[in-house]
């Protein structure tokens, strides 16, 4: 999950401690990083629309100590220039945000009125609608507590995604009981993030397996009777 | 989180599972019986040391309480030893009380392996074998939901009073549900990050050397 790309904008420090790691006193530098979901996101979805302002007016050199970073899985990661949003994993976006680094561009779905949507589709419909992203929550949590002024209607957002994973919690259970009342054999779990299987997981195989021998017992055991001479 | 031993779970069938502390705690529960003839010296195994009767034998129609894993290896279709009755809450008017509603039996009080207890029962040849098992199946799908439900959502709270009436089965089923909460709320408040020191570590200390040596 910690690979998931997600969008950020980066932005330089002001503060004294890390011009003094990175001995360069410029002042309010902001640079873009673009993080992350921005291939899914489109034309619709314009970073550099609502950063730009920010960013021309401190145009300053980079104050990354390093100017592009080759990683061993993800390959080169970069360049990173002032006002140009980059493309980086969740987890160096969270570390150069929490070092002041950057400023996170939130992905598209992580919005009121998206995830509103998705909330309302998600109670209306029987089964399990897709979600924006397979780690909904992760990145809501992650994001949220980490880049939560970058965001904006934080609270809500967070309130909103809560009240998704309710409703889909609650499907679970009611659709986990009709798969045991009917003694289904197996069940398609589309559109079912891992983390949603996981909480319920152990209790629901555990579970069947008991199911599974007492229906073993229903059929009169043949192997038993064979061994009686 | 790190257990200090995974607990071997029940066989759940016509066989017990060797390995498992519930299997065996239950084979011990006892069974209705009648000896179909004389038990010579089997009185004291039964614990009806001075009963009526020649010295230690039990003699032919005598009623006898007898653990399952005796009656299991007593219990021969041919030479007809022993008879084995049905516990009362395996028999037709129980069996009608479960079909009602299984939710409101109190399943601990009647015997705390009551799936276990009955798919062992169905080595005796009885004839209402079906009918016992189809009962033992349908009382587990419909208290399901009421455990799920229960385990899922009691956080940080006495669960003593959810788990009373359950089945010990059910109740290791109510076990795994609250580990799935537990540790879905321990992610979401920022702890499942830290690491924690091992159970096993944590008992192991807390266990006396003396104890140990004695």
């Amino acid at each position: 999950m910690h690979w998931e790309r997600s969008l950020l904008l980066l932005k330089g420090e002001e503060q004294k401690s890390a011009s003094k790691n990175y001995g360069k006193p410029e002042k309010g530098t902001q640079m873009l990083f673009d993080l992350g979901f921005s291939k899914s996101l489109g034309n619709s979805y314009h970073p550099r629309d609502q950063m730009s302002r920010d960013v021309l007016r401190h145009p300053s050199p980079l104050q990354l100590p390093y100017s592009h970073l080759q990683l061993i899985f993800q390959g080169d990661l970069g360049p990173f220039n002032p006002g140009l949003p980059v493309e980086v994993p969740v987890w160096l976006a969270i570390n150069l945000k929490q070092r002041q680094k950057c400023r996170l561009i939130p992905p598209a779905w992580m919005d009121v009125e998206k995830l509103e949507e998705i909330r309302d589709q998600e109670r209306k419909e029987d089964t399990f609608t897709p979600m924006p992203s397979p780690y909904y929550m992760e990145l809501t949590k992650l994001l949220l507590n980490y880049a939560s002024d970058n965001i904006p209607k934080a609270d809500e957002i967070r309130t909103l995604v809560k009240d998704t994973w309710d409703t889909r919690m609650a499907k679970l259970r009611l659709s986990a009981d009709s798969f045991v009342r009917q003694q289904e054999a197996h069940a398609k779990l589309d559109n079912l993030t891992l983390m949603e299987i996981n909480t319920i997981g152990t209790f629901l195989t555990q579970a069947l397996d008991h199911m599974y021998k007492l229906r073993t017992n229903l059929q009169p055991s043949g192997s038993a009777e064979s061994q009686d001479f | 989180m790190a257990e200090a031993y995974f607990p071997v779970g029940p066989g759940l069938g016509p066989e017990e599972n060797f390995l498992s502390l519930d299997d065996i705690l239950m084979s011990q529960e006892k069974l209705p019986g009648r000896a179909e003839s004389n038990l010579p010296r089997l009185a004291f195994a039964l614990g009806q040391g001075s009963g009526a009767g020649s010295g230690d034998s039990i003699p032919e129609g005598s009623k006898l309480e007898i653990p399952m894993w005796l009656a299991k290896g007593l219990h021969d279709s041919k030479r007809r030893l022993i008879s084995v009755e049905l516990p009362k809450i395996y028999k037709e008017a129980w069996r009608t009380v479960f079909s009602a509603d299984a939710n409101v039996v109190d399943l601990h009080k009647m015997g705390p392996y009551y799936y276990g207890f009955g798919s062992q029962l169905l080595n005796f040849d009885n004839p209402e074998n079906p009918e016992i098992a189809q009962c033992i199946l349908q009382t587990f799908i419909n208290r399901f939901r009421r455990i799920m439900d229960s385990s899922q959502n009691a956080y940080n709270e006495d669960t003593s009073s959810l788990v009373a009436r359950l089945d010990e089965l059910e109740r290791a089923l109510f076990q795994a549900g609250q580990k799935g909460l537990n540790d879905f709320q321990c992610w979401e408040k920022g702890q499942a990050s830290q690491i924690t020191v091992s159970s096993l570590v944590q008992n192991y200390g807390k266990r006396k050397f003396t104890e140990m040596d004695g």
